[in-house]
């Protein structure tokens, strides 16, 4: 039982746990969408390429999260823009755009003379997060979940069919547009406590275990959100006794849980198994 | 060995000079490369008035940029092939430039001004910022008054005034802080990263840092647990963090025993704003003290 | 039973105005003309790439198309007007292992009774029901997509746009990979929907199976090349033209 409680005596990680459980919940909940519409790659060029914003607003001495939020916003927008030419798959420009951005990100942060050193923030740092860091990623994430909920029928509707979504009056592309939206979301309030490296472990490796266990929608996101903040605790315990980074050892813990979950559903996904009906 | 070198290297000064499209009119002036700005500053201290008419002074680390780490640039190794003297800080201080320095031609004189300055028994990861002790800092001088009277003996005496004048400042410095530092309610001094050991231990302060040394260092959440808890059992009440570099860290322990942070500067390199107002290494350490003084409840 | 349900006048489609674009022909699609009426159940013919899907998908409004298409007598200008109209992919369009249940995919039919913000109703789990009973799906509701027989899900697509109230439904190969008792018990339920109005219009390119169960047929191969009953439509002429050589086997 030491083992569970030592570590939250002090209260910066007090602080880091509540971070990483904003985080363990927020991330599936919108990853979720991620999954299902095979929207992972978005997801990893995105949380690279607010790098560039980071960069620029640590420069111009705005908060980093603004400048994230921004590039994130920049980034949904060229892809849409970039994805109108045909000749280009969009992995392609997705590819383009997250590097570039990534890259700017690099080279500004590398220039700067204030000492913020890259892996800052892509790996986090998750023991110096500020109550000032909490309530926003609380606003952002809320706010988050609320728009997955309110939209949770239109984004099944997309997702599954998305010809006839349009035709039973689901706004097909403005859905998409938000989702972009939410997962510049999830990368910004990831920045500080796991960095951007791992904000695409949480948004997409709980939801990926409970892609194999769920049988609806619902199921798939609560169980994602239990293992997300079941590998954002479990994480943050073992890398505090194991004295290893926090962000890289939630990463861990979360492909071990994904690994279990793939060998315990693997005789289920077997090909001969029995239909109820006809 | 070291006036063989010297020989060799005027020897190449003057025939460079036959070659140069544009001579100087008193034939050329010394051309001297300096990693960092401590070693700057005690190079150009010492060769004082000279420096302008005998001697050409370039730092390699521009202004503000972050010393440990710099990698200095393909143009940059091009110039320092052509200098005379190089004076640097051995020891893994600076890794990228000592190799630069040590793949340069056996024409260039190379000095390494740790040459002679006491090094701490600091274990693995080492404390390297021997300047803070401004004693330390007075050696340097003394080190680089005779690498420069071997390259130009006519300034012998020169640069020996100059590094007198500025080693008796030092001194006097060395004294404010030995003053200023030996009634304080606290002394444990503790700092972000681990880069005022040679400060602390010249002034019998206790050190603790809330991580390594280098400044993308980050502590383990049980190591920033205990550091916690030493700083309350010592009854800290101001956390230090360096001078340009973010100050998280320090809030976040402060934070947990209800502290105050305060800036100390590394005096490691000067950014645009520094240099402007006109700051030296003296001015630097003076308000280290008060920071100090302050910060330690010191009378 | 006069006035048509569905009409489609001077039809066409450029490549490129969809995915998947060809080249060396302009047109995917060029000048079909036809009527559907309330309740009629016509089969579409022609060979793989002839344009069946694309003339459904430019009848829903999915791509660019030229010429008109009016359902119950009104001119639709965009997807929003053609909320009469219902499209059934083909069985590999869709990702059967998404987590929806029968029940919530039948639900989806109802989302045109509402708005974004809505939750579905007692009326409208009521509806959705009713749908699921009338394709003889009764008590699915909570199965999963992979648990379906290939003309269970089909059936149970019907059940969706039955939910949808649909006045037309086209389906898209629905009849491929299906063998003959699942394809009996398809058409029980195309003809109890037939029966309650909706007019449906099924793609294959399965000529037999079009000979015996269509009363009536419309040949597609880039344009109309036959409509009338199978006889006629699947006349040596129009299989010439609809099918090449390939059609008198």
């Amino acid at each position: 039982m030491n083992w569970l409680t030592e570590p939250f005596q002090a209260e910066f990680m007090q602080r880091a746990l509540l971070a990483t459980i904003i985080i363990g919940i927020v991330a599936p909940v919108v990853g979720t969408w991620v999954v299902l519409r095979r929207m992972a790659n978005l997801g990893d060029a995105m949380s690279h390429g607010t790098l560039a914003g980071v960069g620029l607003a640590y420069a111009a001495g705005v908060n980093v999260l603004f400048g994230a939020m921004g590039a994130g916003v920049l980034i949904a927008a060229l892809l849409l823009w970039f994805s109108t030419n045909r000749r280009l798959g969009q992995e392609t420009v997705i590819a383009v755009l997250g590097t570039a951005f990534f890259a700017i990100g690099v080279v500004v942060i590398s220039r700067l003379d204030t000492g913020v050193a890259l892996t800052h923030f892509l790996f986090g740092r998750v023991l110096t997060v500020t109550w000032g860091d909490i309530w926003l990623n609380l606003a952002l994430g809320g706010a988050a979940v609320l728009v997955v909920s309110a939209l949770f029928n239109e984004l099944r509707l997309a997702s599954f069919d998305h010809v006839q979504a349009e035709q039973v009056g689901v706004h097909v592309e403005l859905v998409q547009a938000i989702l972009v939206l939410l997962l510049a979301v999830v990368v910004v309030i990831s920045l500080r406590a796991v960095g951007t490296i791992m904000a695409v472990t949480m948004l997409v490796t709980p939801a990926a275990s409970a892609r194999l266990l769920a049988r609806n929608l619902r199921q798939m996101t609560l169980l994602g959100v239990v293992f997300g903040v079941g590998e954002g605790v479990g994480g943050l315990l073992v890398s505090y006794h194991l004295s290893s980074s926090p962000g890289a050892t939630i990463g861990l813990v979360a492909a071990a849980v994904f690994a279990v979950t793939f060998a315990i559903t693997l005789p289920r996904r077997m090909p001969h198994h029995h239909r109820p009906f006809g | 060995m070291k006036s063989g070198l010297v020989i060799a290297t005027v020897a190449v000064s003057v025939i460079g000079s036959c070659s140069d499209a544009a001579p100087t009119t008193a034939g050329e002036r010394l051309r001297v490369a300096v990693s960092f700005f401590p070693i700057a500053e005690v190079v150009r201290r010492v060769s004082g008035d000279a420096a302008s008419d005998e001697i050409e002074i370039t730092t390699l680390v521009p202004p503000g940029e972050e010393a440990h780490e710099y990698d200095p640039t393909a143009r940059q190794i091009t110039h320092l092939e052509d200098a005379d003297v190089v004076f640097f800080l051995g020891n893994d201080f600076q890794p990228n430039i000592e190799k630069a320095i040590a793949s340069l031609p056996g024409t260039v004189v190379r000095s390494d001004l740790l040459e002679n300055v006491e090094m701490l028994d600091d274990g693995d990861d080492a404390d390297t910022h021997v300047w803070l002790d401004p004693m330390n800092m007075a050696t340097m001088a003394r080190t680089a008054a005779q690498v420069l009277s071997d390259a130009i003996p006519a300034l012998a005496g020169t640069f020996a005034n100059n590094a007198a004048t500025y080693i008796r400042e030092l001194a006097e410095l060395d004294e404010l802080f030995a003053v200023g530092l030996s009634e304080c309610d606290s002394t444990l001094l503790l700092t972000t990263h681990r880069a005022f050991a040679y400060l602390a231990d010249a002034y019998r302060l206790q050190y603790s840092a809330i991580a390594g040394t280098s400044p993308g260092d980050e502590p383990a959440a049980k190591s920033l647990a205990a550091t916690v808890e030493l700083a309350a059992q010592n009854g800290v009440t101001t956390v230090f963090f360096e001078e340009n570099l973010p100050s998280e860290l320090a809030a976040t322990v402060a934070d947990e025993i209800g502290a105050r942070i305060s800036a100390l500067a590394t005096a490691e390199s000067l950014n645009g704003d520094q240099i402007a107002a006109g700051e030296t290494y003296l001015s630097l350490m003076h308000r280290n003290l008060e920071a100090l003084r302050s910060g330690l409840s010191c009378r | 039973m006069s006035t048509p349900i569905l009409e489609v006048e001077n039809l066409g489609v450029k490549y490129g105005s969809h995915h998947g674009a060809h080249h060396g022909r302009s047109d995917a699609l060029y000048d079909v003309s036809f009527e559907v009426r309330r309740g009629e159940l016509v089969g579409v013919i022609g060979p793989n790439g002839a344009g069946k899907s694309t003339m459904f998908k430019a009848i829903c409004g999915l791509v660019n198309h030229s010429g008109v298409v009016e359902v119950n007598g009104v001119h639709c200008h965009d997807r929003t007007d053609r909320m009469d109209l219902a499209y059934i992919p083909q069985r590999n369009d869709s990702d059967l292992t998404f987590p929806i249940t029968v029940g919530e995919l039948v639900l989806a039919g109802r989302r045109r009774f509402n708005s974004w913000w809505q939750r579905p109703a007692a009326a409208d789990r009521a509806a959705a029901d009713d749908a699921l009973h009338k394709v003889l799906l009764g008590g699915t509701e909570s199965c999963s997509l992979t648990e379906l027989s290939g003309g269970q899900l089909q059936r149970a697509y019907l059940a969706r746009a039955l939910a949808q109230q649909a006045s037309v439904v086209l389906l898209d190969e629905s009849l491929s990979g299906v063998d003959e008792p699942t394809t009996a018990e398809l058409f029980e339920v195309f003809n109890t929907l037939s029966a309650d109005g909706t007019a449906m219009l099924v793609a294959t390119h399965d000529l037999a199976l079009a000979r015996r169960r269509f009363k009536r047929c419309l040949a597609i191969n880039g344009t109309l090349r036959g409509d009338g009953t199978p006889e006629q439509t699947l006349s040596p002429n129009i299989l010439d033209a609809t099918f090449g050589s390939l059609g008198r086997s």
